[in-house]
């Protein structure tokens, strides 16, 4: 794999729980190319949302490394992480987790916001994104007044705001009926194919996971196959 | 099994435990604070009211022959009584000085022991003194007969065919000692001019044997009742003992009273001189319980709301927690009765912790006049008042909890039964007040109110000095539906601003707050119910917490005002009338801290046509320039709306101004300014001349003075109610002949400080050289104000404003908590997006600025116009109604820094609570 962009080694998270220790992720390697559309599967609670999380900066591991485009996240604190996470990533949650009180094109928006991009450039930018998924109408649209598809495309140009490095995808379809879902995969494998933008995807339905170039199965908080091949 | 489940219910989520408790202990601690306050004030209210009365009971023999003497070891040895001082009046029927040609008519002549004048303080002997042979004789007495000390006495009682004579020992000033003409059947007291006193034990030795012997039969040749012996005991009881309500106070000295006729059956009946006292006291301290009750209302209402606010808060929680108690097979008249049991415990626990406030709140602002209140070992303690405000404050705790927490969790544990177990998101539906239109009702109901008041006389002074004022429960209706209809109306009118300005707000905020500034200002205004929720609770608790502020100091003011209006001024000194001073005593008034000095005639026995009035004569510069006379005190007499209302009875007088009538009198030497109470009675109209029958009491003569309408007035300094006629001094002393003046008024700064010490100067001053009465505004308020309009409102407006300022911290803290708690995942998705905790701070700044000023400005707009109709109210209570709001600048400055800093506080705790925020679990799926 000639260029890494995203690399774990021996990632732990450990939870305690009462006087229980749980643990949720029990070492996993991991190493994704730029350019790659990787999904992770896995039965529930195998430890998918923590290894994203982990991937993306919001938790801190127990131990073991990730490393982001050669920086590794573990010497960051708060303030970075949040920096890194607003210019280098992209997150699409599984309910999309709009602001409600915003409307599509704000919600498209805030993310330049924060990276203190003008207000023309991201108003410009932000009509492009939602015609990029296919939404140029509904830019004045609030969340309610949205279908769950249309919602979850605003999640996708959200995350794709800042032009970010990685996009990372929680279960983006779950709340979706299977068409809805087929046209949002759509539009993400096309970002990928077009783009290059690497895609790091959790999901458990095996359809959607198809459309990846990998699939990694995730079992008790350890990576146990990679694209059916066990590991 | 039901109560333990309860238990934990309670227990197991402490936070929401202590969120439902706050509020219910700020709104149950103000309550009981208030009623506490209340009881604290009822002693002084009780004493008050009684400090008038100067002699307790009055017990007077049935039979002449009674020998009273022999009572009083066993009625002053009775529990409750102080002392106990046989009394023997006798009517005379004429009295000479020997030498003198000129009798008095019939007296009275009461005989004492020495010991009398230790007793009871109603008897000052203004010169000589009190001798076993002698006669004191009274000050209008000495002067209409020309006694002096030294001179003889001879007196005359019907049957008795010799007179007897008696050295003059003393003069006596009977200005206190009204209550010794009462008598067994009349309500009124008969009193009389020409007293004389003697010691009982020569009464017992020269005429009561021969008297009794003719009260007991009667010659023929008398008519009935034409002797008069009446044998009396004079009770004082010990009044350290009185219970601090005045019902039971009352209840108490009846009960000694019938003790009294108990002892010695048949041969004493008491009159109980307090009983009037303690009704006039019962009423007041109803009215005061009516009057704190509801300024206090808003608060116990908005503390009740607070706690309803603070459920929804965890209402998801309580959601899960019932969802998983029917999972395990509970049923819904099982989990209604634990949610009722829950509900119970915590009304029990916010009760009891809203009593302890309430204590230490009233304790902590109430000063030593609540602690001497609460003070359990203090003699006459009042378990039963205590104990009564206690329970209906425990009371009004279940109530309060039963609406504000049981009620909406029950209701949704019905929707939750019946709909089955669902994701219930928030409709941010318009509130129920804005879908009815409850502002405008109460608008609308208020300004119902108003009118039927002003209709039927507005907010008048009740009555004459004296009376009891009756706070109806009706007119405070009128301010508590303006309040709540004027600020619903406003935060409707805010919201729609809000929601319509959202592009300004978002300009506005993004230059405040950066460019997350812009989200907040679009999130206000597309959350503007929201935020008006809070918005309101805060103002409200604001409004509330200005209107009692304006309101206390408008009370305050206004007590003193009424207080100078009795004094005339600020210091007043009466010469005895034995001892009359012209106005060229002024000069020894002059003291450090007298700002100015005027002296004022009076006479009581003037007549109109066959009807005796109180003329005053004034020297208008010099009175001015001393006495308190505002504008309202006079009104316009030749406007046409002032005849017309003189002539239709009505009180609709077109308004005077003091400098238009005191110009007038001072222009016109035979000026005379006119109650409008007797023009209207006489007819008389300015320009109209009156005449005038002027007495001299040194003389005894009347002389006519021809004098000329030139204003009307309303009220007049130095007199509540027997000021009738105001001529210029030197005319009415020129007319009259009688140069001696009644009073002299004097000017000080005002200080209650500077009277009381001006007024001990001049007690010393005068001390075994003449006799005078020296009054001020602090001694007025303390002893013939109303109970009700002398009382000392700072324990209770400090407690309010701690409360405010408690309720808008916390409240805030509550809003800006619960908004974080709702938006958790909003938040988390920030963090996700990269938002730094600076953006999240500055965005919770932001909408808490925009709730914390817009309910400064709302809170401050509408307390205003809140205090402005409490004023009014005070127009029932005091004399002189009031003319404006008078606003306590520096105590709202402060209440609102403190606010402000409280709103900072409570916004920094939460921006800190934000900083806690788990992303990943703030993005976990449910």
């Amino acid at each position: 794999m000639p260029d890494i962009i995203l690399q774990t080694t021996a990632l732990r998270r450990d939870y305690r729980l009462g006087r229980a220790n749980i643990t949720a992720l029990g070492g996993v390697d991991l190493a994704i190319g730029r350019g790659e559309f990787v999904a992770i599967m896995g039965p529930s609670g195998c430890g998918k949302s923590t290894l994203l999380n982990l991937l993306g900066g919001l938790d801190q591991p127990s131990s073991g490394a990730v490393l982001l485009d050669g920086h590794n996240l573990a010497e960051y604190n708060e303030e970075q992480l949040a920096a890194l996470r607003r210019e280098k990533l992209g997150f699409i949650f599984q309910r999309h987790d709009l602001f409600p009180v915003l409307t599509a094109q704000e919600n498209v928006e805030f993310p330049m916001l924060l990276a203190n991009v003008p207000r023309s450039e991201r108003q410009l930018r932000a009509a492009v994104l939602l015609d990029s998924v296919d939404l140029p109408d509904k830019a004045d649209h609030l969340p309610d007044e949205l279908s769950s598809g249309q919602q979850q495309r605003v999640g996708i140009a959200r995350a794709l705001a800042n032009s970010p490095l990685i996009l990372l995808a929680d279960e983006p379809t779950g709340n979706l009926d299977s068409t809805t879902a087929s046209e949002v995969i759509d539009v993400l494998a096309a970002l990928n194919r077009n783009k290059g933008l690497t895609l790091v995807m959790v999901t458990h339905d095996p359809e959607t996971a198809a459309r990846a170039d990998r699939i990694l199965q995730l079992k008790d908080g350890h990576l146990m196959a990679e694209n059916g091949q066990l590991k | 099994m039901i109560i333990v489940y309860a238990w934990r219910l309670v227990t197991r989520n402490l936070r929401r435990t202590t969120a439902y408790l706050f509020g219910l202990t700020l709104a149950v601690g103000l309550f009981a604070g208030i009623l506490f306050f209340v009881d604290a004030t009822a002693r002084q209210m009780t004493s008050t009211a009684i400090a008038p009365v100067r002699l307790d009971i009055i017990a007077h023999a049935t039979k002449p022959d009674v020998h009273v003497a022999d009572t009083v070891p066993t009625i002053a040895a009775q529990r409750g009584v102080a002392a106990a001082e046989p009394v023997i009046a006798a009517d005379f029927a004429a009295a000479v000085r020997v030498g003198g040609t000129q009798p008095s008519p019939a007296g009275r002549m009461f005989a004492i022991n020495a010991s009398y004048f230790q007793t009871f303080d109603i008897l000052q002997i203004s010169e000589g003194q009190f001798d076993p042979a002698g006669v004191l004789v009274s000050e209008a007495m000495a002067i209409a007969q020309h006694l002096k000390v030294g001179d003889s006495l001879q007196l005359s009682f019907t049957g008795i065919d010799q007179p007897i004579s008696l050295p003059v020992t003393g003069i006596i000033d009977l200005t206190n000692a009204d209550a010794l003409f009462a008598t067994a059947t009349e309500a009124e007291n008969a009193i009389v001019a020409d007293v004389v006193f003697v010691d009982i034990g020569w009464f017992r030795d020269h005429l009561q044997t021969p008297l009794a012997a003719l009260a007991a039969n009667p010659p023929t040749s008398l008519a009935p009742g034409a002797i008069i012996l009446d044998p009396q005991v004079h009770v004082k009881i010990d009044r350290t003992l009185l219970p601090a309500d005045p019902t039971l106070a009352g209840l108490h000295t009846a009960s000694l009273r019938r003790e009294v006729e108990r002892q010695f059956p048949g041969q004493l009946k008491a009159a109980d001189n307090l009983a009037n006292a303690f009704k006039t006291a019962a009423a007041d301290v109803l009215s005061a319980k009516i009057l704190f009750i509801f300024l206090g209302l808003p608060g116990v209402a908005l503390a009740a709301y607070l706690s309803k606010f603070a459920a929804e808060l965890f209402a998801a929680a309580q959601r899960r927690e019932i969802s998983l108690l029917r999972t395990r097979g509970a049923t819904p008249g099982q989990i209604t009765t634990i949610v009722a049991v829950a509900a119970i415990i915590l009304a029990i626990g916010g009760s009891l912790l809203g009593l302890i406030f309430g204590v230490v709140s009233l304790l902590v602002s109430g000063g030593a006049q609540a602690v001497a209140a609460l003070n359990p070992f203090a003699p006459g303690f009042d378990w039963g008042l205590l104990g009564s405000s206690m329970l209906i404050a425990f009371l009004a705790g279940l109530v309060l909890t039963s609406f504000a927490v049981f009620l909406p969790t029950y209701s949704a544990l019905r929707r939750e039964i019946t709909q089955e177990r669902r994701a219930v998101r928030r409709i941010e539906a318009a509130p129920f007040w804005k879908r009815i239109y409850l502002d405008m009702i109460l608008i609308a109901a208020a300004s119902i109110i108003l009118i039927i008041t002003q209709l039927n006389g507005g907010f008048k002074p009740s009555g004459n000095e004296g009376t009891v004022i009756l706070l109806s429960l009706y007119i405070f209706l009128a301010p508590f539906f303006a309040w709540m209809g004027i600020t619903l109306l406003v935060l409707r009118i805010a919201e729609r601003g809000l929601t319509t300005a959202s592009k300004q707000l978002a300009t506005l905020f993004r230059k405040l707050f950066g460019e997350i500034g812009e989200v907040a200002g679009k999130s206000i205004a597309r959350r503007a119910a929201r935020v008006s929720a809070a918005t309101t609770v805060i103002a409200l608790t604001l409004s509330f917490g200005v209107s009692l502020g304006i309101f206390q100091q408008t009370y305050t003011d206004e007590k003193n005002l009424d207080a100078q209006y009795i004094v005339g001024a600020d210091v007043r000194l009466t010469p005895a009338l034995n001892s009359p001073q012209t106005p060229d005593f002024i000069s020894n008034l002059q003291l450090p801290g007298v700002n100015g000095v005027t002296a004022v005639a009076r006479d009581t026995q003037a007549l109109v046509g066959s009807e005796k009035n109180t003329v005053y004569g004034i020297d208008v510069p010099s009175f001015r320039q001393v006495a308190y006379l505002p504008d309202s005190f006079f009104v316009d007499g030749a406007a046409q709306q002032t005849i017309d209302a003189m002539i239709n009875r009505t009180t609709n007088y077109a308004p005077g101004s003091a400098q238009q009538v005191l110009d007038a009198l001072a222009v016109t030497p035979n000026g005379v300014i006119i109650s409008v109470e007797q023009a209207e009675k006489y007819n008389i109209l300015v320009g109209d001349p009156v005449l005038l029958h002027l007495y001299n009491r040194n003389s005894n003569q009347y002389t006519d003075v021809q004098a000329k309408a030139v204003g009307l007035f309303i009220y007049f300094p130095t007199s509540a109610q027997d000021s009738d006629f105001i001529l210029n001094r030197d005319f009415m002393t020129r007319g009259s002949g009688n140069p001696a003046m009644d009073t002299f008024l004097l000017k000080t700064d005002g200080a209650a400080a500077t009277n009381q010490s001006i007024s001990a100067s001049l007690a010393a001053q005068f001390k075994n050289v003449l006799s005078v009465r020296i009054q001020n505004t602090e001694t007025v308020i303390k002893t013939e104000e109303s109970s009700l309009t002398s009382l000392n409102l700072n324990g209770l407006g400090a407690m309010e404003r701690l409360y405010t300022l408690l309720v808008i911290s916390i409240g805030l803290a509550i809003f800006l908590l619960a908004m974080i708690n709702e938006r958790q995942r909003e938040f988390g998705a920030m963090r996700a997006l990269g938002a730094t905790l600076s953006h999240l701070r500055r965005f919770l700044f932001a909408e808490a600025a925009t709730i914390g000023i817009l309910s400064l400005i709302l809170g401050a707009g509408v307390g205003v116009l809140l205090a402005r109709l409490l004023v009014m109210l005070l127009g029932v209570i005091f004399t002189i109604p009031p003319r404006a709001m008078a606003v306590p600048g520096l105590e709202l400055l402060t209440l609102a820094l403190l606010v402000i800093a409280g709103m900072t506080a409570s916004a920094w705790l939460s921006a800190r609570q934000l900083a806690r925020l788990k992303v990943v679990e703030a993005l976990r799926e449910l």
